[in-house]
């Protein structure tokens, strides 16, 4: 068996609980809204899939439907509270969005001391203008240098790293820009939008807790999962998905020479038909190729050698009752290599892997949510060689988390997580649990 | 407010899909019409109704508001189907309160009406289901205007299951077009209603 076989359980399972650890919350992605009856996500959200930068509705929304309400008087109009910076009464073809989002965590080993960390996981100006049928939209930030005190191990790090325009951070941190592009909306109602730039890959439910394993092995998360192409969006009533021709990730370029061998072409999905205002089922499907893999993902992966990526997937939304709204998705994913043995012989090798999300978010009074979680991900890898063999892993993570919206613009979240795994023969697998307390605040 | 075309199917349908809960209060009344066509009895509304509508917005937005409160009288040779519009809720209190206050103005006008004559309408003889449209006057917002319900009635076990449903725009009533935060509704909305009566 190979170290890199052995490690894939370890891989899996660190990163699903590193992934917490570095969580950078890029913007807001709420598919638990299907609870007011808003199934779709462009009334709220610039981006017709969901997340980021709000529109004026959306600002609108927070205030009436999502933060806590401290009058008795429910039918008050929030005025202007919920505009940019607490009322500044912008342009309509124009749209601000300044966000901070920190997070400080405490990494509990199964043994030893615990570890402290803070996280600036987002300091982002987002942006859109839309001139007729128009849009530009954008975000750019600052990722910030890494501060590391050695006595204690509290370090202070940045988010976003995987969408930065510059170099990782060094002395003076780094600018980060997660999603740029321009369109245009189509149709009578403009119920299509097609757009070109770094856009967010469709797939599966649009969540803001991006360390999501379903997000993570997927590779479609919200805070550095974007890639350059062009998609279409379509939202009506009671169907709306988009399409995207996935052209590479331009944020990462391979070494002197490949610089183009990590990006990845080819193209992703989603779909969503909501028969009624408080149930929403889905698919989803990606496949790419690149020419070489990347191993900061999967290091049991050959980065020298093609690959190509599917992932599959089902998901759906029900608020059975107004304070319960339900989550589920099932991945099922390939990572399918060709290699080359000592001998000059081909080879293949499949990572097949089973991802599953279910979480539940229970609005105990406006403004005040408690959300449970739990994944799964088993996967095992299957050599086609005479000495092949299978490897099975399983790593699951459970959440717990409280979160409030407690004032205009500004939500706090609490979160205890904890992953295990288990690998035939081995121990288990980065078990731990974490708490982190994160705060939000947009102007 | 109206019974679509969704409603006529449903007769078909088993007993409990049937009652579906967004058909009920036009179409009972409408149904109602249709019985007494044909027994010249009195109607009588039983158990919950449910009266919906249902409207758009932009790019797939949705609201859906309903009330449980509807009134079935009889005036001469007309059946009258009286929706106060007081407990109409939409899930989201400052949109109802926009919707009842600023739009409906239900202070001045508290009750959505339809009336159909009793002649337009047929029902079952027997045990049994019929479906049809009928034309009759629907007044909201102190405005009459014409307007075509569909509607299906299911007799059975003594009672009349009823549904219906209709097509508006809210402009034609007087009514503006709501906007808030640079959405606008659509002005077409479909009514639905639900009920059950007696004869």
């Amino acid at each position: 068996m190979t170290f890199a076989r052995r490690a894939l359980p370890y891989v899996v399972a660190c990163f699903a609980f590193a992934a917490v650890f570095f969580a950078a919350r890029p913007a807001r992605a709420f598919p638990w809204m299907i609870r007011e009856g808003y199934t779709g996500c462009n009334t709220c959200h610039a981006d017709p899939s969901g997340a980021g930068i709000l529109t004026a509705y959306g600002r609108g929304m927070e205030e009436v439907v999502l933060r806590m309400p401290y009058t008795k008087n429910k039918d008050a109009d929030p005025g202007k509270t919920g505009n940019f910076a607490f009322g500044v009464d912008l342009p309509e073809q124009l749209l601000l969005q300044t966000d901070v989002r920190n997070l400080v965590m405490a990494i509990i080993p199964p043994s030893g001391n615990a570890q402290v960390q803070d996280i600036l996981m987002q300091l982002d100006q987002s942006a859109q203008l839309k001139i007729g049928r128009f849009r530009l939209n954008g975000s750019i930030g600052y990722s910030p240098p890494n501060i590391t005190d050695a006595s204690s191990g509290f370090t202070f790090t940045g988010g976003g790293l995987g969408a930065t325009l510059t170099d990782a951070p060094g002395q003076y941190g780094a600018i980060v820009a997660r999603q740029y592009w321009v369109g245009a909306d189509i149709g009578k109602d403009e119920e299509f939008l097609l757009r070109a730039g770094r856009i967010n890959v469709p797939f599966g439910l649009r969540v803001i807790e991006h360390p999501f394993l379903v997000r993570a092995v997927t590779r479609t998360d919200i805070d550095k999962g974007q890639q350059h192409g062009v998609s279409l969006a379509y939202s009506s009533e009671k169907l709306r998905g988009e399409a995207m021709a996935i052209l590479g990730n331009y944020a990462i370029q391979g070494p002197p020479g490949h610089w183009d061998d990590p990006h990845e072409r080819g193209g992703s999905f989603f779909f969503e038909w909501t028969p009624t205002t408080n149930v929403a089922v889905g698919g989803s499907g990606l496949v790419t190729y690149a020419a070489a893999a990347r191993q900061d993902y999967d290091p049991s992966l050959d980065g020298t050698a093609p690959i190509v990526r599917q992932a599959w997937a089902v998901h759906a939304r029900v608020s059975p009752v107004k304070p319960l709204v339900l989550l589920a998705e099932a991945d099922v994913l390939n990572n399918s290599q060709n290699l080359v043995d000592a001998l000059g012989g081909n080879y293949a090798v499949n990572h097949f892997g089973l991802a599953g999300l279910l979480q539940a978010d229970v609005q105990l009074y406006q403004g005040i949510h408690v959300l449970a979680a739990g994944e799964l991900y088993d996967g095992h890898i299957a050599d086609h060689t005479a000495l092949g063999s299978t490897y099975d892993s399983t790593t699951a993570v459970l959440w717990l988390g409280m979160w409030w919206f407690f004032a205009p613009h500004c939500d706090v979240r609490l979160d205890a997580v904890h992953s295990f795994g288990s690998a035939p023969g081995l121990p288990p697998l980065a078990e731990g649990t974490s708490l982190l307390l994160q705060f939000h605040g947009y102007l | 407010m109206f019974v679509n075309a969704r409603f006529a199917e449903s007769v078909k349908m088993s007993e409990d899909r049937r009652v579906n809960r967004s058909s009920l209060a036009f179409a009972a009344l409408v149904a109602a019409s249709t019985v007494a066509i044909s027994a010249d009895a009195a109607l009588t509304r039983t158990g919950t109704p449910q009266v919906a509508f249902h409207a758009s917005g932009p790019a797939g937005m949705r609201i859906d508001g309903t009330t449980h409160d509807l009134n079935l009288s009889e005036s001469g040779s007309n059946i009258v189907m009286a929706v106060p519009l007081a407990n109409l809720t939409t899930g989201i209190s400052l949109r109802d309160h926009h919707m009842r206050d600023k739009y409906l103005q239900i202070g001045s006008y508290p009750n959505a009406v339809l009336t159909v004559d009793r002649g337009a309408l047929h029902l079952p003889a027997g045990d049994g289901s019929a479906s049809g449209t009928a034309q009759g006057t629907m007044t909201i917002h102190g405005r009459t205007k014409n307007v075509s319900v569909r509607y299906a009635v299911i007799r059975g076990g003594g009672a009349l299951r009823v549904s219906g449903s209709t097509n508006l725009d809210i402009r034609d009533f007087g009514i503006d077009v709501p906007t808030y935060l640079g959405i606008t509704v659509k002005p077409d909305i479909t009514v639905e209603a639900q009920f059950t009566a007696t004869e």
